[in-house]
This record gives C-alpha cells, structure tokens and sequence, in this order.
C-alpha cells in the first residue's frame, strides 16, 4: 500500500508540474479585481493575504498537506520577500536569478530579466536563450542549487524543504506558485517584475497580454460549447478551478470537469462513463502525451460522442498550455479556433 | 512447520494448517476436503450478483432496468429491444462491461497466485507483493512501457513478458534468500522485504530517467488501475488467466502433498523441486500479466485466500479455486466502489481494495479465531 501511496503523490506531481506547477488551492473566485497595478508599483504589502485571509490562515494551519504547504509558504516567502525589499531591491536588483519554474523563466526573459538569469532547471528550455542546466524544479537540490551561488531564487512549489534550506545558508527565494486565473497571472508577472528590478518591463508585459487576450476572447463564440480538456493518461482533467480551466470559462465554454469538481480542486480525475455521457463537443490534449489524436478518435465506446463524431478533437502544446506565462495568448487563440470551428 | 516467530494472530491460521495436515496424510482417502457443491454455489452466487450490482452502478447513471434488457436484447431472445440511447449502449458494452471482466480476471488472478505462493512457500504471509513479485513485475513494466520495448511475440506483449521476466528474477532470488540462509519462514519473507525494496528502488530510478510524457503513462499505470480500452486489455490477459489458472487448478492437490514435507511427498511419488517449480513459474506469471495490464493493486493476493481458509477449509483443492473466485468478486466489488463513491471522479482502486478488504479481513480472522479455538 506503501507503494501505491508514493506512487499516487508522484503522480499527482506530474501532473501539477505538467499544469505549469500549478497549486490552486484557492478557488477561482479568488478576487478577480485585486490591485495589480498597485502590486508592480512595489505596493505588494496585502497582494496574497487581500484576496483571501480566511483561506491563507487555513491552509497555514493544516500544514500535512503539500498543497496548503505550498500556500503557506508563498505567504512566507512573501513576506521574506519583502523585507528583502529592503536590502535587495532597493540596493541592487539581483543579479545571478535561479530559477526552477518553467513558467517563471518564461516570463523573466520576456519583462527583461533575462540577462540576470544565471541557471534554469531542465524544462525551462523557453526561450531558447535559457541558461538550461540539470537542476530539477520537481526534486530539487539545495546544494545544487547553491552552486550556482544565486543571489534570487524562483520556484513554483517548496518542494523537499527547499525554501528552508535555501533561507538557512541566506539566499532569497521567490515561491511564485501557478494562479488559478488569468487576472491572477498577472499578479505574478508584477511580483517577478517588483523583484528582480524590471516593474516597468512587468507592466508592459501585463499591458501587452491584456491586449492580446482580449482581441483572442473576443472571437470566441457566444454558444456555451461544451469541452473536456484532457490533461494525460487516466482521464484527468482541468475544472474551471485551475489556472488551465479558467482560459475556457473565459472563452464561454462548458467544462464537463466542472460538475466534478465541487470542491474547486482543479485536476478532477474523470471516470470515462461520465465524459461519454457529458458528450463534449470538442475534445482538447495535449502533445505531451504517449497517444495522439487518432487514438482519442478510435477510442472504443466514444463513438456517440459530438467531438468524436464531427471530428473536433485538438491537440495543444502541453508547455504553452500548461504554463502560465507570455506565450497564453497562443493558447487563448487555440482554444477559441477551436471553439469556433465546432460553432461553425 | 507452523512458525514460531508468527504471532497469536496468525496462529489461528497455523491451527488450520496442522489440521490441513493430519488429513494431507490421509490424503489418499480424499474425503474431508472435497469441493462442496454448496460453498461453489455461493461463490458463484457472490460473483454473479457483483456482476449485476457492477453492471447497473457507475457514473453515467444508467437505467438499470435498461442495462438488463439491452444485454437480453444481445441475446437472440426474440422480442427483446433495447431502450437505451446508442451512447448509453456503447457506455455500456464498451466501457463497464469490459472493465468489469477485467476486474474479474485481475482479482481471480491475485487471489489464486496468492493462495499459491502461501502453498507452495508454506508460508501464510507469502503473497505477490511481499515476496517481491509485484515489485519484480513492475520493474519489468516500467522498463518495457518507459522505454518503449518492442520485445512482443506474437500475441504475446512485451510489456507481460518483461513483468514476468522482473517477477521470476524477484522470486527466484527471494527463493534463493531462503534457501541458502536456513529455512525458517521469516527467512523468506525478509528476502522478498529486501528484494521487494531493491526492486521498488530500480523501478524508481528507471522512473526518474524517463521523459515527462513516458513518466507519466507510467505513473498512472502504476496507481493500479482498471482502466480497458473497449475489450483489448480483457484479450491481453484472458489467455494468461486460463493456462495458468488451469495449471494451477491441476496441481492444487499437490499443494497439499507439499505441505506435507518434501520426503513424505517423494514417498507419495512427487518430485517436489520440480512441482514447486511449475507452481512457482505459473504463479508468477498470472501475477504478471495481471500487473501488467492493472498495476499495482494490493493486498488481494494477500487476503483472499485467508477469507477463503476460514471460511471454507484449509485444503489447497478448495482454497485455489475458490480463491479465484472470491479474488475476482472481491475486486468488481471494489471497482463498483471505485466508480461510484466519488462519481463522477475516480477514486484510484488501491485505495478501496484497503479500504473495504482491511476491516473485512480483521473481522473475519477474529470470526476465526473465535471458532476455532
């Protein structure tokens, strides 16, 4: 049983690392309106703890489960961060950035930052100017960490005690978990940009992604259609709680995941009985996966569905798909082409 | 041959197996532990209702009056139709259906090799995941499902044969363990215990060298899982269940002829090694095929021939069958619970066969216990 357990977290991990690192333990109502801008303007003093007090006091308390851990020490870390404010910030920006979360070196490079970034863990190979090395995001090494001799550390989930260690020997880390919506990203464009010294190129990002977004959004069809994303093997998918979920409920689709989700858990695991009853009319996977569009078309019993039937099953890059960070608008506009292929 | 280092839990087993014993001797006369016509009937009576109950439950909540007629409606019973919509119709013959029978295959599976192992190693703790069979199978999986060999052969896939070729390294050294450090019981569960961890470590480390899309089909596998696409996976294990199974049933008598000690069972004209051998070598391949197919599911193995031997006798001829039959109740049982309890998600089935077998066991061993002492 022991075995059945390990395995079951390393899976569930996969699958948190394949969304981008995402733990979204607050649901997605997590204020969609929060003072963004007051955030990258170094304002950053209620930016986590404003949207839900109630929810980070819980999650600080039950602290034997990993996603609540993580929450909690992104509240740490916040505040660490701020008081390195003090030193780091306002002294010097840093300049020998670790970063081990593929969605943070993405958006690095993109606000300017790319030129302080010393090491990047082995699946931040966007863009391709990355410094890759072998450091792992998903197992982490402090040691290995530290010998890179980082001045900023950022991650997307404490994982193995990893903000400890790295606080005990005086390096700055940075927790920048997956949001749970697309406002809330850019939360995390402006703490990136607020800590390593580019708010202006933060800003311009955020401003640029707004823009972008909206233009994609405003395709999608009016219809609800009604979608199943399929996360990988074992039928698990993305509710409109996970950062994945909210780009459909943003597009107007239906997400069959959502009913089964009640809790606003995020990666909901499907039974396939009920996926062939919710009868999606567009079926999305992902790339990343060991089997391709043709086997999903030839999958036995699902023939009676609408995606499958009228041949609506498309398949998205996992890394843009799954990563928040400047390359969502590409995915926005994957999923509202084929939103609105299946309306037409 | 009862232990000495098994505790008072399990010595009411051990009674068990001393009475097994007295009549093995006797074994000629072949009286006492006859098939009852009686306990076969209500095994199969327990597996048919699990049929019904697993056929009319699930998700996509399906009339079950209409599950019954569209399965009448196969049938050539003439005026007969079918209500349900082609969708439910297709939910149901290729979707439920199928992961029923294949729960049925991978419990019957588990329950029978795990009430071989306990025969043949004498052992009432022997079972696939403590002597390192599921560890040694699932090696083999992960290795042939992470990197993608292509070793098949025929019908045969290279992912069963790569388990069984993990399972019979894992038992063979388990074995080997006890054989060469004295012959005490516990001597060969810490061999499995060790292989068992050296094994979970290789599978780890072959884990960690995959791609993140091979890591994770691999991962998912190793959950354990019910999962068939449409009837393939029922094809897969199907003949592995009836060559073995019938193997097994075919020496079931001379699991009882060992238990009696290797020189009794030479004077009764057996060739222990080389029974033991075949037993061991189909055990392990049942228990591969259904690993190779299911995952790691555990505790079955364990279990149900226990359920059977306090309920029903402690000779090896009604233990292995019945074994098989309660084994494959017992896991469409559990996948019902999978299915259902947190529908429309899944709850993974490891969890349940735990969940549900746990207190049941306990219940039963202090039953036992309290009958038969």
């Amino acid at each position: 049983m022991l075995r059945v357990r390990f395995a079951g977290a390393l899976l569930v991990a996969s699958m948190l690392m394949a969304a981008g690192c995402g733990n979204d333990d607050s649901p997605a109502d997590t204020s969609g309106d929060y003072p963004v801008v007051n955030d990258a303007a170094g304002e950053s003093e209620e930016y986590p703890t404003a949207a839900q007090p109630d929810d980070a006091a819980g999650a600080a308390d039950s602290s034997d489960s990993g996603v609540s851990g993580d929450f909690a020490a992104s509240e740490e870390s916040a505040a660490s961060e701020e008081s390195g404010d003090e030193t780091a910030a306002q002294d010097s920006p840093p300049q020998r950035i670790v970063s081990l979360s593929p969605s943070a070196t993405e958006i690095l490079f993109a606000i300017g930052a790319g030129p302080q970034v010393a090491a990047v863990d082995s699946y931040s190979y966007y863009p391709p100017e990355a410094p890759v090395t072998d450091l792992s995001g998903w197992d982490p090494n402090v040691e290995a960490v530290t010998a890179y001799e980082p001045d900023l550390v950022v991650i997307s989930t404490d994982s193995n005690d990893l903000v400890a260690g790295l606080t005990a020997v005086g390096i700055p880390v940075l927790v920048s978990p997956a949001p749970s919506d697309i406002e809330g990203g850019y939360g995390s464009i402006a703490e990136l940009g607020a800590a390593t010294g580019h708010v202006d190129g933060a800003e311009a990002l955020i401003e640029n992604l707004r823009g972008e977004i909206e233009a994609a959004l405003a395709d999608a069809p009016e219809e609800p259609i009604r979608v199943y994303h399929e996360l990988g093997e074992g039928y698990f998918s993305a509710s409109s709680a996970s950062f994945i979920g909210a780009v459909y409920a943003a597009a107007g689709a239906a997400n069959i995941a959502d009913d089964a989700d009640p809790d606003g858990i995020g990666y909901p695991q499907l039974t396939e009985e009920y996926i062939i009853e919710s009868d999606p009319e567009l079926i999305v996977i992902t790339d990343q996966v060991a089997y391709t569009r043709d086997d999903v078309l030839a999958r036995p019993g699902w023939g009676e569905v609408a995606a499958i039937e009228n041949n609506n099953v498309v398949v998205v890059n996992a890394d843009i798909a799954s990563r928040w960070g400047p390359r969502l608008p590409q995915f926005i506009a994957a999923v509202v082409d084929a939103l609105t292929a299946v309306d037409g | 041959m009862a232990s000495r280092l098994e505790d008072d839990t399990l010595r009411s087993v051990d009674v068990g197996i001393d009475n097994g014993l007295e009549s093995g001797v006797e074994w000629a006369a072949d009286r006492a532990f006859r098939l009852s016509a009686a306990v076969v009937l209500s095994a199969f009576a327990a597996l048919a209702a699990t049929a019904v109950l697993s056929a009319t439950s699930g998700a996509a909540g399906l009339p079950a009056a209409g599950v019954v007629e569209a399965m009448l409606a196969q049938l050539p019973v003439p005026g007969v139709e079918s209500p349900l919509s082609a969708r439910q119709e297709s939910i149901l013959f290729q979707i439920r259906l199928p992961r029923l029978v294949l729960g049925m295959l991978v419990g019957g599976s588990l329950g029978m090799a795990g009430a071989a192992y306990q025969g043949v190693f004498r052992n009432a703790l022997a079972d696939p995941y403590l002597l390192g069979v599921s560890a040694g199978a699932g090696f083999g999986a992960v290795l042939a499902i992470g990197f993608g060999l292509d070793l098949g052969w025929g019908p045969f896939g290279a992912v069963p044969a790569a388990a069984f070729i993990g399972a019979m390294l894992a038992v063979s050294a388990s074995a080997a363990i006890a054989r060469s450090s004295g012959s005490a019981p516990a001597t060969l569960l810490l061999g499995g215990v060790a292989m068992a961890a050296l094994f979970a470590a290789a599978q780890t480390y072959a884990l960690q060298q995959l791609s993140e899309t091979r890591a994770r089909e691999v991962l998912s596998w190793l959950f354990g899982r019910l999962s068939t696409s449409g009837w393939d996976q029922v094809w897969i294990l199907g003949p592995y269940v009836l060559v073995c199974g019938l193997f097994l049933l075919a020496h079931r008598r001379h699991l009882d002829v060992l238990r009696v000690g290797d020189d009794e069972a030479r004077a009764l004209g057996l060739n222990p090694s080389r029974v033991r051998f075949g037993i061991i070598a189909a055990s392990s391949l049942l228990t591969a095929a259904a690993v190779s197919v299911s995952g790691l599911i555990a505790f079955v193995g364990l279990v149900v021939p226990h359920i059977v031997r306090i309920l029903a006798g402690h000779s090896y001829r009604v233990i292995v069958p019945l074994s098989a039959l309660t084994g494959a109740a017992f896991l469409a049982f559990v996948d019902v619970g999978a299915r259902t309890v947190v529908a429309p998600t899944e709850l993974p089935i490891g969890v349940i066969t735990s969940f549900v077998g746990a207190p049941f066991f306990v219940f039963v061993l202090w039953r036992g216990k309290a009958t038969t002492t």
